[in-house]
């Protein structure tokens, strides 16, 4: 996979490669310096791809909220480099939707929507912050940020 | 009227949450982070390319 060990191609303080193998998948061919982790239990191959039996060459990029955006399918031992222009253009479209993210835009889709308002309960719940889901400026995520957002979805339609 | 509206859409975001994340240990020698438990919540507000490697 040293195709893929191009510092140059995506911002990589935005944007991290991490290597799953299956346990009995061996790290030899993995020569980036990134990390390599094994899945023994098949838990992330069967959530990440839905099911063991099919293709396992591919490479899912998750945005900054966990939510799977792109599955790109390789072949061979390596990615072509049609593959990797479409890798990368898909990188970079993540990326600047971050960038430019809406206010309550959490999931950074360029929309509001329900998946917003999870992803806002979520945060409550988990005790965490995040500036695009403090909707009231009030540097602290309560339910009034979710009532916040509720309110800008049902407005906009 | 409003607030069954509200609790509509929160039941419907409750069901449909799906977080794509684990945490295994890395190890990769070569990584910088070999030995430490990582997985796309680690990287807090950074996309993560995930790469399926098993080859037949």
């Amino acid at each position: 996979m040293c195709n893929l060990n191009d510092s140059e191609a995506w911002d990589t303080d935005k944007a991290v490669l991490i290597g799953i193998g299956i346990g009995s998948g061996s790290i030899s061919s993995w020569d980036v310096p990134g990390p390599w982790v094994q899945d023994f239990t098949m838990g992330v191959w069967n959530q990440f791809l839905e099911g063991t039996d099919l293709q396992r060459k591919k490479i899912v990029l998750v945005d900054s909220q966990l939510n799977r955006r792109f599955i790109g399918l390789y072949s061979g031992s390596s990615i072509s480099n049609t593959q990797l222009d479409e890798l990368y253009s898909e990188i970079q479209i993540l990326i600047d939707e971050m960038v430019n993210s809406l206010p309550g835009d959490i999931n950074s889709d360029g929309i509001l929507n329900v998946v917003d308002v999870v992803s806002i309960v979520n945060l409550i719940l988990a005790g965490e912050y995040n500036e695009l889901a403090d909707i009231n400026n009030d540097n602290a995520l309560n339910v009034t940020d979710v009532i916040s957002i509720i309110n800008l979805i049902l407005d906009n339609n | 009227m409003i607030n069954k509206k509200y609790i509509l859409l929160l039941l419907i975001s409750l069901f449909f949450s799906q977080e794509y994340d684990y945490s295994y240990q890395d190890v990769n020698p070569n990584s910088d982070l070999n030995g430490t438990f990582i997985g796309p919540s680690y990287f807090e507000n950074k996309i993560t390319i995930n790469y399926f490697g098993w080859e037949n």
